[in-house]
């Protein structure tokens, strides 16, 4: 009885050394894996932060294959700025680089498209990250003074036809309106109410996102709205990153004038609010007129 | 005996257990060391070795010289049918100083203009057989420039 | 029996023991491959983000030349020395600073330097006096003068000469 209990008990202690040593292996391999999953999405991160900082420089559009779907998740916060995630496992601050795209996003290829954003002097170019599936759908009537329509407004040639593809039926609603007809933000859709201005040569008005208005200068100012929401206030965020930058070129500007104190002593960049289409206008004209009248070098 | 054989055997098999369990254990950190492949992307050097040449040729062709920029030093020489016209001595010497100050130690190039028949290269002779190439730079009249960064 | 017994336990024990070390060795051997692999990945990267962050700065709005808003490829001289102002003032701390750290944490650079090289100017910072005498250095951003140097050329404009020389955009960074 001994005899046979020993022998058994010797197979049963193997099994079961076996059994323990098998499901370390298993949960080494299962850590592992999700270590490597976590790196990937930190090197893909990394990736992306790079390209961006080379988009900031140059107006390009290009599309980015992951090959398999890939959750990339783009939030921005007061003091600490915008932050990307991809596949909530790899994450970083876009320091300096202002990306606009739906919070959240899903899918195997994606659309950049960056465009200048200028009041009348360039900022910076904003970059749009945008799923290859995503739909927006335009509404709106037409424009009565240039009778043009919200869509055509985004029919321009600069924009490329990857981006112009993103528009047709069943997807999120943008709706265009006259600026004239602007009465504050009353309800949870996105509208752009909108001019376009023969001096600066380019669009200005108020957005509509999530009740919040936001007063605005330039397409590219436009076109970040259209693309992105205003979850957690990430609009919101966004749009004051981008005028606290336009704040620092204005600077550079008016520093710029300090070496040329004759030519800068009529412009004021102290005034300059890059979201009022009155104050932009002055600083084109003032510029206009040192370039006509005083011989003087462009301000911007 | 029989007894003293089977006890023998019972711990033998279990030596075996557990040497093929760390045979399996030593092969799958083999396994797991052949996964992390490196991938070398050399596009990414390709790149920015052309954004060096462009950058450089963007610079050459607008540098000043006295009262002209090198673009119309070029120009003149390659007008009086490129080398060895005198004309492309001060291109040729300014060239050679920009060259030697922008560029590494090691680094060697192919500066080339063209005009129809004449041609004006620096290096007068070049052994640069692959490099990263700036995009030429075509001017009215025929002219034409290219910069190759040797690899 | 007993004395047999205790043999095998012992035995067994002994086995585990070594099962055990050899296990701790392999799996320390394996952890030491992975972090040299992420630390080189990691090189690999910053080279990689630097080598772009060097072109990435010749197309800045603030340092480019441009008139009317209409921009060319050089580097503004006047913008060169008024960024250089405006991000290391010291003399207004509290307006500037925060200016200073958001281009530090953008860039991850040590040091932001633009040379002119062509024609031969004299030597000197550009920024601490008038930048129209000789000097050849215009220092944009300055933390630490260690790291690495990444460098292109760059054509530099002057606006008052309308004048091009040529230089070198110069960041310093370390990737360890």
């Amino acid at each position: 009885m001994k005899r046979g209990f020993a022998v058994s008990f010797s197979w049963l202690f193997s099994i079961m050394a076996g059994i323990a040593i098998f499901l370390f292996l298993i949960g080494f391999a299962y850590k592992n894996t999700d270590l490597f999953g976590t790196l990937t999405s930190q090197i893909a991160v990394e990736e992306l932060d790079t390209a961006f900082s080379g988009f900031k420089g140059s107006l390009v559009s290009t599309n980015l294959d992951f090959g398999k779907p890939v959750e990339i998740k783009l939030n921005c916060i007061d003091d600490v700025g915008e932050k990307i995630f991809v596949n909530n496992k790899g994450g970083k601050t876009l320091k300096g680089k202002l990306v606009f795209g739906p919070s959240l996003m899903e899918d195997s290829e994606y659309i950049i498209w960056t465009k200048d954003w200028r009041v009348p002097f360039k900022v910076t170019n904003f970059i749009y990250l945008i799923e290859k599936n995503k739909r927006y759908e335009f509404i709106g009537n037409k424009h009565d003074e240039t009778d043009i329509s919200g869509r055509e407004v985004f029919n321009v040639m600069d924009i490329p036809e990857q981006m112009k593809s993103l528009v047709s039926n069943g997807g999120e609603f943008v709706d265009f309106k006259e600026l004239s007809s602007y009465g504050g933000c009353v309800n949870n859709e996105k509208i752009i109410y909108w001019d376009y201005d023969e001096d600066l040569k380019d669009v200005h008005g108020f957005i509509c996102l999530n009740r919040e208005e936001f007063e605005f200068v330039g397409s590219a100012m436009m076109y970040a709205a259209i693309f992105s929401d205003n979850d957690d206030k990430y609009f919101r965020c966004m749009y004051e990153i981008a005028e606290d930058k336009a704040e620092i070129i204005a600077k550079i500007h008016r520093e710029k004038l300090n070496l040329n104190p004759i030519c800068g002593i009529n412009i004021n960049f102290n005034l300059l609010d890059v979201s009022s289409i009155d104050r932009v206008n002055d600083l084109v004209s003032k510029n206009d007129l040192l370039l006509r009248e005083n011989n003087c070098r462009s301000v911007y | 005996m029989d007894l003293f054989r089977k006890n023998v055997h019972g711990k033998r098999g279990q030596a075996e257990i557990f040497g093929l369990i760390i045979i399996v254990v030593l092969l799958i950190f083999a396994f797991l060391f052949f996964v992390k492949v490196k991938q070398d992307d050399s596009s990414n050097v390709v790149l920015r070795s052309n954004f060096r040449a462009n950058n450089l040729m963007n610079a050459i062709m607008n540098v000043n010289f006295g009262d002209d920029d090198m673009k119309e030093l070029l120009k003149k020489c390659l007008d009086k049918g490129g080398r060895p016209a005198p004309e492309c001595n001060v291109p040729n010497d300014e060239l050679t100083k920009i060259f030697e100050k922008t560029l590494l130690e090691f680094e060697k190039f192919e500066f080339k203009g063209t005009k129809g028949g004449a041609e004006f290269t620096l290096p007068q002779i070049s052994d640069c057989l692959e490099g990263i190439t700036a995009s030429p730079v075509r001017l009215r009249g025929n002219y034409m420039f290219t910069l190759k960064l040797c690899s | 029996m007993n004395k047999k017994g205790q043999l095998e336990i012992g035995i067994t024990m002994m086995i585990l023991l070594v099962f055990l070390i050899l296990l701790i060795i392999s799996l320390i051997v394996y952890f030491q491959f992975t972090y040299q692999g992420i630390k080189e990945t990691r090189q690999e990267i910053l080279d990689e983000k630097f080598s772009t962050l060097v072109n990435t700065i010749t197309g800045l709005p603030e340092l480019k030349c441009s008139t009317r808003g209409a921009e060319r490829e050089c580097l503004d001289a006047e913008r060169l020395v008024a960024f250089g102002k405006v991000v290391n003032n010291v003399a207004n701390i509290n307006t500037y600073r925060g200016i200073k750290d958001n281009y530090l944490e953008e860039f991850g650079v040590n040091r932001l330097d633009v040379e002119v090289v062509y024609p031969d100017v004299g030597v000197g910072d550009c920024n601490q006096g008038e930048y129209r005498e000789s000097c050849e250095n215009f220092n944009l951003i300055s933390f630490k003068n260690t790291g690495l140097k990444y460098t292109t050329p760059v054509s530099v404009y002057y606006p008052d000469e309308n004048k091009y020389k040529i230089g070198k955009l110069i960041v310093t960074a370390e990737i360890n």
